[in-house]
């Protein structure tokens, strides 16, 4: 599946919520859902700044793909960061590099997400896509 | 000039009182009339007669000051002027002229470190440890429950002179351990040159008692300086009843605009100490060989000032002056206690103070709220009662230190100000259930 069509069923999936709780309740279970980073990823190196709770980004490149895991100890962020590594994982660096990611602002949960907020949402992406053209340099 | 003219709306009563009645004076619940307000420790709604001042100035007055001969420059350079006398008032200075505008906290201490890394011995006369200026070894003492406003610029004058900065540490309730210094801890024989703290944390709110603090850089000859950041809010605050020698603090925290604040301090200390900045209004005469400098305050305040923005300082203290920060200083009291309590009520985690040491009076505690739900980060909380139209703040306040000696990572922060209401803690009490709620907490 490409980026963009699990883009599409993430914005699918959260359509089917009226109610903005409804969504952060689903964004809180697919971070419970997802296996918790392993210890031994939550480096300095593989953290993630400009959060206000610490989040992590570990990437791995193989057989000319790119695979993320991450995590963070807030839940919303968790959840958030799960979707990104959903979307991202097993693509090519210039897949994602390209990317245009616009599912949050369509999952109506923009205006908390916008670049100038403070919980790094940009950063995780810019790092994301960092790590993608590092690694398969 | 309609504009100027709406601001000038009736409503103002002859003694507004903190709470309900005084919300119809800041123009902010007009505009956001279903938002919870509660982050006044990181800076405070401004009320109408504020932006009014400030609206005069920029409207009808904006001219330059200090050099113009026009009679509108000299109008503008006497309400500048004058505002400085109202400064020293309201912090219990004795003169206007011991009053030096900066842009705010941040910026009068650190005017404070990058003057004092130039002494050399002008200070001898006035505090016995500074024979010489700042070198290996010294100290500057400050304590891990500082704003990072208070910590850094002395980092960073420690690190240009060789000095040193200790930390005097934070207890659990948010109260300072004067151990090491009092009677005779590890500190005291320590050459310690500077005592730098927050009068009131921003992020316990515990009102420090800075007795001991006073006690002891009066016995080390050291400079002492309160972190008023937060002190002048709250509560009446005299600089002459605290002892210091300096206090820095910022108008935006206190109901006036941003980008402006005060550095007050004895002017005979002043008058020998090394300017911060060059530029224009800091000197005597310039010649092409050099330059002598200007008497204090001037002498700090280089280049063209904030004048609008000192118009809204003066205004914003007449405001709370008006209100009386006794009154001020009960409301905020009660609604405290009232937040203790509904915050123990909803199992909330306390950090600072508990209810029990408020009521008691064993620590004094003004309406700043650091807390967190169990197995809830406080990020969360905070992203969720955004939802809910709460405005709180989350992470670590820019205390890093403090979160370290706490061994958290970051706490939800509630603070309060004289047009919060129970109905707002109420509010919050709601949230909290409602964030509960979504964690599936019981």
């Amino acid at each position: 599946m490409s980026i963009e069509e699990m883009q599409q069923n993430i914005i699918e999936e959260f359509t089917l919520f009226d109610d903005w709780s409804d969504r952060y309740q689903r964004i809180i279970e697919i971070g419970e859902e997802a296996a918790p980073l392993d210890e031994k990823y939550k480096t300095e190196e593989n953290r993630v700044h400009g959060c206000q709770s610490r989040v992590w980004l570990h990437t791995e490149y193989k057989d000319g793909k790119i695979f993320y895991q991450a995590d963070s100890d807030a839940a919303i962020t968790r959840g958030l960061v799960t979707i990104l590594v959903k979307v991202l994982s097993g693509h090519t660096p210039q897949e994602i590099a390209e990317a245009k990611l616009d599912f949050i602002d369509k999952i109506g949960l923009g205006k908390h997400l916008s670049p100038t907020r403070s919980n790094g949402f940009a950063n995780m992406i810019k790092k994301m896509k960092q790590e993608a053209i590092r690694l398969s340099q | 000039m309609q504009l100027y003219n709406s601001y000038q709306t009736s409503g103002q009563t002859a003694e507004p009182k903190p709470g309900q009645t005084i919300r119809p004076l800041f123009p902010f619940f007009r505009h956001n009339p279903d938002t919870v307000f509660l982050d006044s420790a990181a800076t405070s709604l401004k009320p109408q007669s504020v932006i009014h001042a400030m609206l005069e100035y920029f409207e009808a007055n904006s001219v330059n000051i200090h050099r113009g001969v026009y009679a509108l420059s000299v109008k503008a350079t006497e309400v500048y002027e004058q505002a400085r006398q109202t400064i020293a008032e309201f912090v219990g200075a004795p003169s206007g002229s011991e009053v030096i505008y900066t842009r705010g906290t941040t910026e009068a201490i650190n005017l404070l470190a990058y003057s004092l890394l130039k002494v050399r011995d002008e200070l001898k006369d006035f505090f016995s440890a500074w024979q010489t200026g700042l070198g290996q070894g010294d100290v500057i003492l400050i304590s891990e429950s500082e704003h990072h406003s208070n910590i850094v610029p002395w980092q960073m004058l420690a690190s240009m002179t060789s000095a040193k900065v200790l930390f005097l540490p934070v207890k659990a309730d948010g109260s300072l351990d004067y151990s090491p210094i009092y009677p005779k801890g590890s500190y005291h024989e320590a050459p310690v040159k500077v005592i730098s703290l927050a009068g009131i944390s921003n992020v316990s709110g515990v009102i420090h008692d800075l007795e001991p603090a006073r006690a002891f850089a009066r016995e080390k000859g050291a400079i002492f300086i309160i972190d008023g950041a937060q002190a002048v809010t709250h509560a009446r605050f005299s600089l002459k009843n605290s002892g210091a020698d300096f206090i820095a603090f910022s108008a935006h925290k206190m109901c006036g605009p941003t980008g402006i604040g005060a550095l007050v301090g004895s002017r005979d200390v002043l008058s020998v100490m090394p300017p911060f900045m060059g530029g224009g209004d800091m000197i005597e005469t310039v010649t092409t060989s050099g330059t002598t400098f200007n008497v204090p305050p001037y002498r700090f305040e280089a280049g063209t000032p904030a004048i609008g923005e000192v118009y809204g300082f003066a205004a914003a203290i007449r405001f709370l002056e008006q209100v009386g920060m006794a009154a001020i200083e009960e409301h905020e009291r009660k609604l405290t206690l009232s937040a203790l309590e509904m915050l123990q009520r909803e199992q909330a985690i306390i950090y600072g103070p508990s209810l029990a040491q408020v009521q008691s009076g064993a620590i004094r505690k003004a309406g700043v709220l650091a807390f967190s739900l169990p197995g809830i980060h406080p990020h969360d909380i905070g992203t969720l009662l955004d939802e809910l139209g709460i405005a709180i703040r989350t992470g670590h306040h820019c205390c890093q230190p403090l979160m370290s000696a706490w061994g958290i990572p970051a706490a939800a922060r509630a603070s309060l100000y004289l047009y919060n209401t129970e109905e707002d803690i109420e509010k919050l009490a709601d949230g909290l259930r409602f964030v509960r709620k979504m964690f599936k907490k019981p």
